[in-house]
C-alpha cells in the first residue's frame, strides 16, 4: 500500500493512504472522544465529536471519517477544537435527560465522560426535565430495552446487528431527532432473530440499551473486572466478567473490544449461582466434601483395576494431568466423551491424509471465498463462529467486503439461514455421508479458498470415522482447509494429552459383563450423548459410581459419591479450543478448584505396582452403539450447563412456545 | 538541645506583699462574672436548639411533593410510595464520603422492572460528619438534622437504617421546615458582638 507522510501535532508520521485521520492519530496515542466510532463497524460519521483541525483546509474536519492525504498537518487539540466539542456536546444535552443517578450505564458512559471532560455543562435550550420526554419504544422483551430518551443516535447498535452478528434484528424507524431503534418483530425474544448476544449493549456509548437482567442491581463501578476466555464452549472468546468481589457473584459477563460474545455467556452468566454443590453428597445426603473425597479414594483402593474414570472435555489442561496421572498410578480405565466424535473425525482425517490435523487459524477463515458448512448447524454450535464468516472490516479498509459464497450441507437450517447459504439437503446421517462423498460435483470450484467446517456434534462413533476419512479425502484432492470443532471448551486439550484410552461404548460393554465395578466421572458430559434407560441401567449395574460435577441436581442425585467442583470463571488453567493454547483466569475465589480436588484425590489413593506394568494394548474400533442419542443443539445449548441457567431456558421456553403455536 | 529560657520574677513592693493587690486584681474577673447570668446549661435537664445547619444525625427526606425537578426524572424508574424514603441508591453519597465503607447500600430490581431500594444503612461510629453525602445527593434525600444525642450503650445501636432515616427526615421537616435555612444578621449587629474588623 501507497504511503503518506502527514503531521499530527507536530509529530511527522507515515501512515498507509487508506487510513483515516483517527486511525493515524491513534497511532501516536492521541486521544480523540468518539460516540459512533468503532474500529470493528464500517464508517458512519454522524456524531461528529471527533473534530480535529486541518491547518491546510483551516476548518475543523471529522477525524473518524476523513482520509490522510500527502502533506496533511493536523492538530487533534486547540481552542477552536475545544469549542467545536464542547458545542456538539451541548447540543447532545439539550435533549439527554440527565437520569444518570438510576441509569446502568452511569460509570462507563461515553457521553457522562466527555461531558464532564468538556464541562460544566450549560443548558442552551430553555429545557426543563419534563420537555426531554420522547416518544418509547417497547422492545417487549424480557433482556433487552430501550430507552429512547437516552440515545446520542449513533447507531452503533443497528451497524452492530448488521456488520459484526449478522442477525439484522435492529433498525432504525423514524429519522432525524425522531430515530427509535427497534427489532425486526416483536416480541423480541420470541419472534425476532436476536441472537441474545448482548453487543447492541456493550457497544451502545450512553444507556440507550440496557441488559434487563442486568439493571438496577449494583452500578458499574462497584464491580471488579477480570477479563478471561470463555468457557461455555471451544471458541474461546475473550469476555469481561463483572463480578462483586466481596459478594463473590457475577453480575455480568461482557464482550471486549474485539465484539465476539454470544447468548452463552452474556446470558449464561448466572450458572455460578443456582443448584451449585458446595460440598459431597453420599447417596443424596450431604456430607463434607472431605469425607466424600475419603470415600471416594476407599473406592478406588478396594479394587482399582476394576474402575473406569471418564473425563469432561471441559476441564482444564491441569486437571486433565491431574486426572490422568491419579489413572496411571492405580491402573483405572480411562475413557472420555470426545472418544465418541471427535477422536474418531480427527482418527479418519489423519489416517487419509497422513500428517496431523492442524486448526485454520481465524484469519484463515476471513481470508477465504468460500464457506461449506457440513453437518450441524454451524451458527448454533458455535454461534460467535459465524460472525467470522461476515466480518471483514479491517483497519482502513474503504470499500464494505464482499460477502462470502456460504454453503450448507445438513438437516435444516436454523440460524445460519441469517446469511442465506445454498442449502444441499441430508436428511439422515447415511444421506450426509453419501453428500459430502459427492461434495465435489455438488459445489463447483473447492480450491485453496475454501473452508470446509464441521462441527463434530453432527455424528458419533462409526459415522464420526467415515466423515474424518471423507473430510481427508476432500483436503488430498482440493487442498481446502477443513475446520473440525468439537463444541467443548478443551477437547483439543484432552485429546492431546490422553495416551492411552478406551472407546466409551467399550467400558459400557464392560461394566455390563461386569468386568468394571466402578464408575467415576468428571463433569456431567456423559448425560448429553447416551439415553437415559441406558444411562440408568449402566448405574444399576455399578457397585459404585461417582461423579465430580459443579451441580447438586444432575448425575449427582443418581451416584453414590458427589463431590462438588468448579466452573470455568472459577478456575485457573489453560485450555486449547479453536484459538490455540490460552491460559484463562479466574474471578470468584470462593470455590476449590476441580485440579485440587483430584491432586487431593490423588494423595490419598495407594500406589498400586501392578498398574504400571500394566502395558495391555488397547485396539480402538469406532463402531455405531444403538444406544447413542443425537443432541440437537439450539442457540441457547451449552454442554450440560445452560440447563442451570434461567435465562437461557426462560428464552427456550420462549422461543418453543412460539413454535409450537403454529 | 533544649534551651531554657529563664525569665525574671517582677519584685514586689512592700505593700503589695502585705495586701495581695496583685491577687485582687485578678480576681476582678471571676467577680464580676459572678453576678451575671449564666451561659451555660444544665444539659440533661436543658437543652439547646441548634441552629437548621447543625450537622448532626443523617435522615433521609421523604417523599412529600417538594422534591427537586431531578427526582422527577428519576421518579419513572423507581418504585417509591409516598412518605417513604426519597432514595434511588445512586450511590453517590458513598461516591462523596471519605470513609466509603460506612454504608450499606443495596436495591433490587422488582418483577415490573422498577428499582427498588431494599437497604440503605449507616454506621455512624466511622462517621466523621462532614457532610460530603449531603452535598452529593442529587435528589436532596440525605440530610443532616439537628439531633445530636446517638451516643449508645451497643455498636448496633449507632447504625441507622433506611426507615429510622425517614421518620427522623420527616419530624426535622415537620419541626424546622419553615426556618430559613440560613440565619444572616446585619453587620451591625455582628460589630456589637465581635468587634470592628481593621483592614490595612
Amino acid at each position: 500500500m501507497e504511503k503518506v507522510k502527514i503531521t499530527i501535532d507536530g509529530v511527522q508520521i507515515e501512515v498507509p493512504k487508506n487510513y483515516t485521520v483517527l486511525e493515524a492519530a491513534k497511532l501516536l496515542n492521541k486521544v480523540i472522544p468518539t460516540f459512533c466510532y468503532h474500529e470493528k463497524l464500517p464508517i458512519f460519521g454522524g456524531c461528529r465529536m471527533c473534530l480535529v483541525y486541518d491547518k491546510k483546509w483551516n476548518d475543523t474536519i471529522i477525524a473518524c471519517g476523513t482520509y490522510v492525504y500527502d502533506g496533511m498537518e493536523i492538530e487533534t487539540m486547540n481552542d477552536r477544537v475545544f469549542d467545536d466539542r464542547k458545542f456538539i456536546l451541548e447540543m447532545l444535552f439539550t435533549r439527554h435527560p440527565l437520569d444518570c443517578p438510576t441509569c446502568d450505564k452511569a460509570g462507563e458512559c461515553d457521553l457522562q465522560n466527555w461531558g464532564t471532560y468538556y464541562g460544566p455543562q450549560i443548558n442552551v435550550l430553555p429545557l426543563t426535565p419534563y420537555d426531554k420526554i420522547r416518544e418509547e419504544e417497547d422492545w417487549q422483551s424480557k433482556y433487552f430495552e430501550f430507552v429512547s430518551n437516552r440515545c446520542v443516535l449513533c447507531l452503533k447498535c443497528v451497524s452492530v446487528c448488521e456488520h459484526v452478528v449478522g442477525a439484522n434484528t435492529l433498525f432504525q424507524e423514524e429519522r432525524g431527532f425522531e430515530i427509535l431503534i427497534s427489532p425486526d418483530k416483536k416480541p423480541m425474544d420470541s419472534e425476532s432473530s436476536c441472537e441474545m448476544c448482548g453487543l447492541c449493549v456493550d457497544v451502545c456509548p450512553v444507556g440507550a440499551i440496557l441488559f434487563k437482567p442486568f439493571e438496577h442491581w449494583t452500578r458499574a463501578w462497584l464491580l471488579k473486572e477480570k477479563v478471561t476466555y470463555c468457557g461455555m464452549c471451544s471458541m474461546q472468546c475473550p469476555v469481561a466478567i463483572d463480578y462483586d468481589d466481596k459478594k463473590q457473584k457475577i453480575y455480568r459477563i461482557r464482550s471486549t473490544a474485539d465484539l465476539m460474545v454470544c447468548s452463552g455467556a452474556y446470558l449464561g452468566y448466572d450458572i455460578f449461582e443456582k443448584n451449585r454443590l458446595k460440598e459431597g453428597l453420599h447417596n443424596n445426603t450431604q456430607i463434607p466434601k472431605i469425607s466424600a473425597i475419603q470415600k471416594l479414594s476407599k473406592v478406588i483402593n478396594e479394587n482399582p483395576l476394576k474402575t473406569a474414570l471418564i473425563l469432561s472435555p471441559y476441564c482444564t489442561n491441569e486437571s486433565i494431568e491431574n486426572a490422568l496421572a491419579l489413572a496411571e498410578k492405580t491402573g483405572m480405565k480411562v475413557s472420555s466423551t470426545i472418544t465418541l466424535d471427535l477422536i474418531p473425525a480427527i482418527t479418519g482425517f489423519e489416517e487419509e491424509t497422513g500428517s496431523e490435523y492442524v486448526l485454520p487459524s481465524e484469519n484463515d477463515i476471513k481470508r477465504s471465498k468460500k464457506i461449506i458448512v457440513i453437518g450441524d448447524d454451524i451458527a448454533n454450535t458455535q454461534p460467535v463462529l459465524s460472525y467470522i464468516f461476515k466480518d471483514n472490516y479491517e483497519l482502513g479498509q474503504i470499500v464494505p467486503p464482499k460477502d462470502k459464497e456460504i454453503y450448507f450441507v445438513g438437516k435444516e437450517i436454523d440460524t445460519l439461514e441469517k446469511y442465506s447459504p445454498t442449502h444441499i439437503s441430508a436428511e439422515t446421517e447415511d444421506d450426509l455421508l453419501e453428500k459430502v462423498e459427492n461434495l465435489e460435483n455438488l459445489i463447483p470450484e473447492i480450491d485453496e479458498d475454501t473452508v470446509i467446517v464441521y462441527s463434530t456434534s453432527t455424528l458419533k462413533g462409526e459415522n464420526a470415522y467415515k466423515i474424518g476419512k471423507l473430510l481427508g479425502k476432500i483436503k488430498n484432492s482440493t487442498k481446502a482447509e477443513t475446520l473440525i470443532i468439537p463444541v467443548e471448551r478443551n477437547a483439543y486439550g484432552l485429546m492431546n494429552r490422553m495416551e492411552k484410552f478406551y472407546y466409551l461404548p467399550d467400558i459400557f460393554e464392560k461394566i455390563e459383563k461386569g468386568e468394571i465395578e466402578n464408575l467415576i466421572l468428571i463433569g456431567e458430559d456423559i448425560s448429553l450423548h447416551f439415553t437415559e434407560d441406558k444411562l440408568n441401567e449402566i448405574f444399576l449395574k455399578l457397585k459404585n459410581s461417582a461423579v465430580i460435577t459443579p451441580f447438586n441436581d444432575g448425575l449427582a442425585l443418581s451416584t453414590n459419591i458427589a463431590i462438588g467442583s468448579s466452573l470455568w470463571a472459577e478456575e485457573d488453567g489453560t485450555v486449547e479450543g479453536f484459538r490455540g493454547l490460552k491460559q484463562i483466569r479466574k474471578a470468584l475465589k470462593n470455590v476449590e478448584e476441580e485440579k485440587d480436588i483430584l491432586k487431593k484425590i490423588i494423595d490419598s489413593v495407594k500406589l498400586i505396582p501392578e498398574a504400571l506394568k500394566n502395558e495391555e494394548d488397547i485396539a480402538l474400533n469406532f463402531y455405531n452403539y444403538p444406544h447413542f442419542e443425537k443432541q440437537e443443539i439450539k442457540l441457547w445449548d451449552f454442554g450440560y450447563f445452560s440447563t442451570r441457567s434461567d435465562n437461557l431456558m426462560n428464552w427456550k421456553m420462549q422461543k418453543t412456545i412460539k413454535s409450537e403455536e403454529f | 538541645m533544649v534551651k531554657v529560657r529563664y525569665v525574671e520574677r517582677p519584685t514586689l513592693s512592700t505593700v503589695e506583699k502585705i495586701f495581695f493587690i496583685d491577687f485582687v486584681y485578678g480576681l476582678k474577673t471571676t467577680i464580676r462574672n459572678f453576678f451575671r447570668k449564666t451561659i451555660t446549661t444544665i444539659y440533661p435537664k436543658e437543652k439547646l436548639v441548634p441552629p437548621k445547619r447543625f450537622r448532626g444525625t443523617h435522615a433521609h427526606r421523604a417523599k412529600d411533593g417538594n422534591e427537586p425537578p431531578s427526582f422527577v426524572v428519576l421518579a419513572k424508574f423507581m418504585e417509591i410510595h409516598d412518605y417513604e424514603s426519597r432514595c434511588v441508591a445512586c450511590y453517590m453519597c458513598q461516591q462523596a464520603c471519605p470513609m466509603p465503607t460506612l454504608f450499606k447500600i443495596e436495591a433490587e430490581q422488582l418483577p415490573n422492572g422498577k428499582k427498588r431500594v431494599t437497604t440503605f444503612d449507616m454506621n455512624l461510629l466511622n462517621c466523621l460528619y462532614c457532610g460530603l453525602c449531603v452535598d452529593a445527593c442529587p435528589v436532596d434525600c440525605i440530610i443532616m438534622t439537628d439531633e445530636f444525642e446517638n451516643a449508645g450503650e451497643r455498636r448496633n445501636q449507632c447504625v441507622i437504617h433506611k426507615d429510622d432515616m425517614t421518620e427522623r427526615g420527616i419530624s426535622f421537616d415537620r419541626r424546622r421546615g419553615n426556618e430559613p435555612d440560613r440565619i444572616w444578621i446585619d453587620d451591625k449587629a455582628r460589630e456589637k458582638l465581635w468587634g470592628q474588623i481593621e483592614w490595612t
